[in-house]
C-alpha cells in the first residue's frame, strides 16, 4: 500500500493544475473576504476549495473508470486503494495548506495584511467541516465514476458549512460540535471517519471497475 | 499445479447481457485464443477473470488459487494487456514504467529495456503521442517485464497492421518456448489464431459453444461445398450452418455426418475458424440467401 | 532437414509433417538416432501449435519411425528393413493408385499411362 501512496503523491504533485488551482483558491478566497466579514467568510469557503482540491480528481469520467481498470489489474487489494485515499487526502491537504500559506505569506509581505487568515486554516471550525465534508464525498467518490463529481463535492460541502452557519446563528447547526472540549471532538471526529472508511471499503469491494 | 486458468459455470448478469456458465482451462505451456463476435462476452469473462467486476456464480482459480482470495498473489505473476488500457497520457514511458514497477516483485528493469529496444521504442517517448501499434508493444513491454508466467489480452491486436501483429505473433511464441508459461487471448481476428492457438475457447452471445485443441476442431468440423440440387438429398438439420446461393451450397458439418453424405459432387474442405464461427453463429438462418 | 507444409491442401497438416518426415527417413536422409526438432521448436519454426507437432510425432511413434523420450527429444527410431521396404511400397502404391484412378476418369488405357511411365523414367 505504501507504493500505492507514493505513486498517487507522485502523480498529485506532478499535476500541474493543482498549483494553478491552488493559486486561484487562494486569490478568489481573498478577495470574497475582503468583501464581507472576513473571518466568518473564509472559514465559509475555504473547507469547500480545500475539499474540492483534495478529493476531487480533475479527470473525465471515462478516464477515471479506465485509470481505475489499470490500477487495479495490478497487484493490489481494493482496500488498499480505499485507504491510502485517506491518507493520500490528509497529505494532499497538508501539502495545499502549507502552499496557501506560503503565498498568504508572501502577500502579507507586500502589505496586504493577510497573517490572520492563515490561521484560519488550521482552526479548528474549518479542520471539523473539511473533515466532515470529505467523510461524506469520498465514499460517494468510490461509488460513482461519472461526470458531476465536481458539483458533488460542491453541494455537499455548501451543506456542511451551511450547517455550521446555522449552527451560528443558533438555529441548531453543527454549533454544538464547536461547544465540545477539544478531545471530545477529536473522538467524534475519529469515529466519522472510521464510519467513513468502512463505507468506502463496502462500496468499492462490491463494485465493478468497467 | 495442472492447470494455469481454470473457469467453472462462470456466470454474471449485466444490464443488456448475460454471461452463463462459461468453464474452460488452459494447461501451462500453451496458447489458448478466446473467440467471439463482438459483444459475445469476451471482454466481460476477462474482466472476471481479472477481478474488475464482480461474479454472480461460479468460480475462477489461477495457478491453482482462488482469483478474488488471492488476488494480490496471482496479479503479481500476471502480465495484462487491454485494448483499451489508459495510461497516465501525459507521462513519458519511462515515469509511465516507474508509476507500475514497483508494484511487481520479480520486476526486470534490463528487461523491459530489452523489450523496448526490441519494439523500437524509447524511455523519453510522451504517452500521447504513440500510435496505437506502439502503445500496444509498450503495453506488452510492461506486461512482459516483470517475470510473469500468465499473460492475458484482451483484443491485443484490433487496430494493428498486419506487420505489427505479425511480430507480436514471433513475440508470443518465443514466451510460450518456455512450458511454465501460458497465454491466453481474445480476439475476431481468428487468422491470427489458426497459425498459433493451441486451444480454441468459442463463446456466443454468453454462452460456451465449445473449447477444444486446434487438432480437435478441425478433426470436428468440416466444410462442405457443392451442387445446390444435391442439398435436396441431404437432412439440412444435420448442418450447424448452412449458405444456400444460386450456384451451389456452404455448410458447417460435424465430421461424422460425411460419411452419411454421398460423396459425388460434394468438396470437402477443411473450414477456416472464421467459417466455424460465421456458421455456429449465422446457424440455419442464413438458407436461401440470393 | 526440410519441412514444408501448405495450407492450401486438404491433407491436415499433422499428417503432411508424418508424411514429410517418414519420407526423409525411408529416404535415409534422417539417420537411425537422429535428433530431431523440438515439438516446441518445430512449432515455432512452422508456426503452428504445438499440439499439432505433438500429434505427428505421437504418430511417427506409434508407427515406429520415432522415438520420444520425454526431457531429451525426439530420435529417429532403429529402422526394421522389411517394414521400411513395405513402408516404402506403401508409399508408391498409394500414388499409383491416385494415377490409375485419375487415368480411368480421364479416359486413358494402361498402356497409354505404361507408355507415359516409360518415357518420363528414361527422362532421368
Amino acid at each position: 500500500m505504501l507504493k500505492l501512496l507514493k505513486m498517487d503523491v507522485q502523480l498529485a504533485l506532478k499535476d500541474k493544475n493543482y498549483y494553478i488551482n491552488g493559486l486561484l483558491l487562494i486569490l478568489f478566497a481573498y478577495g470574497l473576504a475582503i468583501k464581507m466579514d472576513i473571518m466568518h467568510r473564509l472559514l465559509l469557503q475555504l473547507p469547500i476549495f480545500i475539499c474540492i482540491f483534495t478529493s476531487f480528481e480533475n479527470d473525465v469520467n471515462e478516464v477515471i473508470s479506465k485509470k481505475h481498470l489499470l490500477i487495479q489489474s495490478l497487484p493490489i487489494k481494493r482496500w488498499e486503494r480505499v485507504v491510502s485515499k485517506y491518507i493520500l487526502v490528509v497529505v494532499k491537504f497538508v501539502l495545499l495548506a502549507i502552499y496557501i500559506a506560503l503565498i498568504l505569506k508572501l502577500l502579507d509581505s507586500f502589505g496586504f495584511d493577510s497573517l490572520e487568515y492563515i490561521e484560519t486554516i488550521f482552526k479548528r471550525e474549518s479542520f471539523t467541516l473539511w473533515i466532515i465534508s470529505l467523510a461524506i464525498l469520498i465514499p460517494i467518490m468510490f461509488m460513482h465514476f461519472g461526470i458531476g463529481r465536481m458539483v458533488i463535492t460542491i453541494i455537499v460541502t455548501n451543506i456542511t458549512t451551511a450547517m455550521y452557519q446555522i449552527g451560528i446563528e443558533g438555529r441548531g447547526g453543527f454549533e454544538f460540535l464547536f461547544q465540545m472540549s477539544n478531545f471530545k471532538l477529536l473522538s467524534i471526529l475519529v469515529i466519522v471517519i472510521g464510519i467513513s472508511i468502512w463505507l468506502s471499503l463496502f462500496v468499492y469491494n462490491s463494485r465493478d471497475l468497467g | 499445479m495442472d492447470y494455469i486458468l481454470e473457469v467453472d459455470q462462470l456466470s454474471r448478469r449485466l444490464d443488456n447481457f448475460r454471461l452463463k456458465d462459461i468453464s474452460f482451462k488452459l494447461k501451462p505451456g500453451y496458447i489458448m485464443g478466446f473467440i467471439g463476435a463482438n459483444g459475445s462476452g469476451k471482454t466481460t469473462t476477462i474482466k472476471l477473470i481479472m477481478n474488475l467486476i464482480r461474479k454472480d456464480s461460479g468460480s475462477i482459480k489461477i495457478f491453482g488459487k482462488d482469483n478474488i482470495q488471492f488476488e494480490k498473489e496471482v496479479k503479481d505473476r500476471i502480465g495484462f494487456v487491454y485494448d483499451d488500457l489508459y495510461f497516465f497520457e501525459n507521462l513519458s514511458i519511462e515515469e509511465m514504467k516507474d508509476t507500475i514497477a514497483p508494484f511487481y516483485s520479480k520486476w526486470d528493469d534490463e528487461l523491459f529495456h530489452k523489450y523496448l529496444n526490441e519494439f523500437g521504442l524509447y524511455e523519453g517517448m510522451i504517452i500521447k503521442e504513440l500510435s496505437k501499434g506502439m502503445k500496444m508493444k509498450f503495453s506488452l513491454s510492461l506486461a512482459l517485464s516483470h517475470h510473469a508466467d500468465f499473460i492475458i489480452m484482451d483484443e491485443p491486436t484490433a487496430g494493428l497492421d498486419p506487420i505489427v501483429r505479425r511480430e507480436l505473433l514471433d513475440i508470443l511464441y518465443d514466451i510460450i518456448q518456455d512450458e511454465k508459461k501460458a497465454i491466453f487471448f481474445s480476439t475476431h481476428i481468428t487468422a491470427d489464431l489458426e497459425k498459433i492457438a493451441d486451444y480454441i475457447t468459442f463463446i456466443d452471445r454468453g454462452k460456451m459453444v465449445f473449447s477444444k485443441s486446434i487438432e480437435e476442431i478441425f478433426d470436428t468440423y468440416k466444410l462442405v461445398k457443392g451442387d445446390p440440387l444435391l442439398i435436396e438429398q441431404i437432412n439440412k438439420e444435420e448442418f450447424i450452418g448452412l449458405r444456400e446461393h444460386n450456384v451451389g451450397f456452404e455448410g458447417l458439418v460435424y465430421k461424422d455426418v460425411i460419411d452419411k453424405i454421398n460423396n459425388k459432387g460434394i468438396v470437402i474442405e477443411k473450414p477456416s475458424l472464421e467459417d466455424i464461427m460465421y456458421y455456429h453463429i449465422k446457424g440455419n438462418k442464413n438458407v436461401k440467401t440470393t | 532437414m526440410r519441412i514444408i507444409i501448405t495450407n492450401s491442401s486438404n491433407e491436415p497438416i499433422y499428417e503432411q509433417i508424418i508424411n514429410q518426415i517418414k519420407a526423409l527417413i525411408l529416404k535415409g536422409e534422417l539417420k537411425e538416432g537422429q535428433l530431431l526438432p523440438s515439438i516446441r521448436g518445430l512449432a515455432k519454426d512452422l508456426q503452428i501449435s504445438v499440439i499439432t507437432t505433438k500429434r505427428a510425432y505421437d504418430e511417427l511413434e506409434k508407427k515406429g519411425f520415432v522415438e520420444v523420450i520425454p526431457g531429451k527429444g525426439s530420435y529417429v527410431a532403429p529402422q526394421n528393413t522389411e517394414l521400411l521396404k513395405e513402408q516404402k511400397i506403401k508409399i508408391i502404391e498409394a500414388k499409383l493408385n491416385e494415377i490409375v484412378e485419375e487415368s480411368k476418369l480421364l479416359g486413358f488405357t494402361f498402356e497409354d499411362v505404361n507408355s507415359m511411365l516409360k518415357i518420363l523414367f528414361e527422362e532421368e
